[in-house]
């Protein structure tokens, strides 16, 4: 991607969350554009490409007075891009049916382009809504109010938006024509400005509003409300099941394939072996998760944008704060069913810095999709699978239900225990649960997109490199020095010395390793074992390691307590990673990967003594 | 004086006391809220004058839902409890 850095003139797209800023960047940009994570920064910037210039989409900010460190961040970023010397123009996101909110912004915006001698121009989005609602806004008039250009447009519907990218380009060409003027009205303050223009000029809102109520007195109805929760969330884990599946398939298939007509002219050798066994078996079986991450990303940003999220949140706020959570932190948890990773940078949005640590701290135990082939295969070994009332109710798939449960009940154990023994005089300074409802929207495919292949991305970016290496070494191991028979290789050695730790959990020694080396990628696990039990295709064939493992005999203890200690242990160095990069300290970090084993490892302990 | 007092604690009224279809104007924004807080609460439309609308309230002391300025907003109880109303401006909707 040369486009970024490409040119020494940029664009910032600045506005309210909601106010259709992405989508707007979007259409503007087209698909290609990065999202750049900057070291040690907490915020979101995407960067694109728009005619000859560069557009960064800043992130969305209520205001420019921070409240929170985090959005301390986010505004200092706006500010610093806004003084840039490359900067050429400030474009502030307007949303036309909110006129009086997106003005407070939008002022303080104007005021800071004006201080740095910035070309401004504003894009009044949403004109489609107003017309809708046979309202006209008197652009001419409020240009003169302003002292700044405005644009009217619709991102989505596509109206007005050629004539905007044209003065956009204009402006970006002879920014000195779109300085901020002077005006002859008193705006010092910014808030009774606003009112007044909202007043003269914006829509009548309670029209806009009795929509949105409508809807929400079913949405937010503690009867209705609750089943449609209920409902959307039983459709969100079937989809990730039932639609991800075909993919992940697919997946398989194409990796598979792949590696067989490699290795096929390759020959016989120690090359092949590690082609086949470490790169298409170790790294291809991740790959396979990737579909999955990109749909629940499909389903959540759906959910997200078309604001029922909030809602979601909203209802949540009452019971999680009795663990102490937030609200907020139900979003997180929904996305930590696909990866702590984005999960845990989701929870940036939880207003209290207490509660949005409890929700990082317990978001590795939600059951993310790297653990589902180590449940797969454990539930296929112990649990039967009859089905029950015309197959509606199938044994493993209760299982499979079970352990997402656990895991989300432990979340709440710790979170609680956790949040009684660090409160203090919390909340007092604590910040409360303030929450904007949008309007309901029907979501636009592009931003959608984008989000779902920028997840993907992300994911194999930040696992690859780990899994790789981990691969190798297992393979290496394994392989040598006895050139393929695992008990005499090192790897044979190494588990035969560790098998006094797990003896204890019932597990021998090829367990062992398999755990040892899914520490730092729990997905190792399958495929590990299947290296191990001398299957070279453990993942594309789970039934037969199963089939194996049952053969061999594992106890039932055994066997759950295996399967409750991958729901509870932390084995993912990306998400350790990624703790200590948002909380901003490596001993919490590593000191929860060390509680979180060591509670994995009583509560296996105790399965298998219990049940045997 | 007793009496009078007794006046002015009847007479300020909570934001979280405000019913469901309810409206009333804002009076004032407690002191102890923080600074910052008290300067979003205000850019959000919680200023002196302003009407508010309670839109919904939620059953088990959970998040009121309100309406002001154009926007719908969630507030829980230790917020909604720090912003006072003047009671005599209180109207159904």
């Amino acid at each position: 991607m040369a486009i970024i850095n490409a040119s020494l003139s940029n664009i910032v797209l600045i506005g309210k969350p909601n106010s259709g800023k992405s989508l707007l960047f979007n259409q503007l940009t087209g698909l290609r554009q990065k999202v750049a994570n900057y070291p040690g920064v907490t915020v979101d910037i995407k960067r694109g490409k728009f005619d000859d210039f560069e557009l960064i989409d800043l992130p969305g900010t209520y205001s420019l007075n921070s409240l929170s460190q985090d959005e301390a961040i986010a505004i200092e970023h706006i500010q610093n891009a806004v003084a840039d010397d490359h900067t050429k123009v400030v474009v502030c996101v307007l949303d036309a049916t909110r006129l009086e909110r997106s003005l407070v912004l939008g002022l303080q915006v104007q005021a800071l382009a004006k201080q740095h001698g910035k070309a401004l121009l504003f894009a009044l989005n949403l004109i489609d809504e107003v017309r809708r609602f046979n309202h006209q806004i008197d652009i001419k008039a409020l240009e003169n109010e302003l002292g700044s250009q405005i644009m009217a447009l619709s991102a989505k519907k596509l109206e007005g938006l050629h004539e905007f990218s044209e003065r956009l380009k204009e402006a970006a060409v002879t920014p000195e024509n779109f300085l901020v003027k002077e005006v002859l009205f008193d705006t010092t303050n910014k808030l009774t400005r606003s009112r007044e223009l909202a007043k003269r000029y914006g829509m009548n809102l309670d029209v806009v509003l009795k929509d949105q109520n409508r809807i929400d007195s079913f949405m937010l109805n503690s009867v209705f409300g609750s089943i449609a929760f209920l409902v959307v969330m039983f459709v969100l884990f079937q989809s990730i099941f039932t639609l991800a599946a075909p993919l992940m398939d697919g997946v398989e298939a194409m990796i598979g394939t792949l590696g067989s007509q490699i290795t096929q002219y390759m020959g016989n050798g120690v090359a092949t072996d590690f082609v086949q066994d470490a790169l298409f078996g170790g790294v291809g079986s991740f790959l396979v998760f990737v579909p999955q991450i990109m749909i629940l990303t499909l389903i959540i940003g759906l959910l997200e944008d078309s604001g029922y999220l909030a809602r979601a949140a909203l209802m949540c706020h009452r019971p999680l704060s009795y663990f102490g959570l937030s609200g907020r932190s139900f979003i997180p948890y929904l996305s930590g069913h696909a990866c702590a990773i984005p999960a845990i940078m989701a929870a940036r949005t939880i207003e209290s810095p207490h509660k949005r640590m409890m929700t990082m701290l317990t978001i590795p135990l939600m059951s993310c999709s790297a653990r589902l082939p180590v449940y797969a295969l454990l539930i296929a070994v112990l649990i039967p699978s009859n089905s029950y009332w015309l197959g509606l109710f199938n044994l493993q798939g209760v299982a499979f239900f079970g352990l997402y449960f656990f895991g989300i009940f432990m979340a709440l154990v710790v979170s609680s225990i956790l949040s009684k023994l660090t409160t203090t005089d919390l909340e007092k300074s604590d910040m409360p649960f303030i929450l904007e409802l949008p309007s309901y929207r029907l979501p636009h495919w592009k931003p959608l997109l984008q989000k779902v292949l920028t997840s993907a991305k992300q994911f194999i970016w930040r696992a690859a490199p780990i899994i790789f290496m981990v691969s190798v070494v297992i393979w290496v191991l394994g392989y040598f020095p006895a050139g393929g028979t695992l008990d005499d290789s090192w790897l044979g050695a190494l588990g035969q010395r560790i098998e006094p730790i797990f003896s204890p959990l019932g597990l021998d020694w090829r367990y062992g390793v398999a755990i040892l080396m899914s520490f730092l990628a729990r997905e190792v696990f399958v495929g590990s074992l299947g290296t191990l039990f001398g299957i070279g295709d453990a993942e594309e064939n789970l039934s037969s390691l199963a089939d194996k493992i049952q053969a061999e005999g594992l106890s039932l203890g055994a066997g759950v307590g295996l399967v409750l200690f991958y729901v509870i242990a932390l084995q993912c160095v990306a998400t350790v990673a990624t703790l200590k990069g948002e909380i901003g300290s490596g001993k919490i970090a590593w000191g929860i990967f060390l509680a979180y084993g060591t509670l994995a490892y009583t509560i296996a302990y105790a399965a298998n003594q219990l049940i045997g | 004086m007793t009496i009078y007092l007794n006046l002015l604690v009847i007479y300020s009224m909570q934001l979280w006391e405000l019913q469901a279809k309810h409206s009333a104007v804002v009076n004032a924004i407690s002191d102890n809220v923080e600074d910052k807080l008290a300067s979003r609460l205000a850019e959000m439309g919680f200023e002196p004058g302003q009407n508010v609308q309670c839109v919904r309230r939620s059953p088990f002391k959970g998040p009121m839902v309100v309406s002001l300025g154009g926007t719908v907003l969630a507030l829980e109880q230790s917020i909604a409890e720090l912003i006072s109303l003047n009671p005599n401006t209180t109207n159904t909707i």
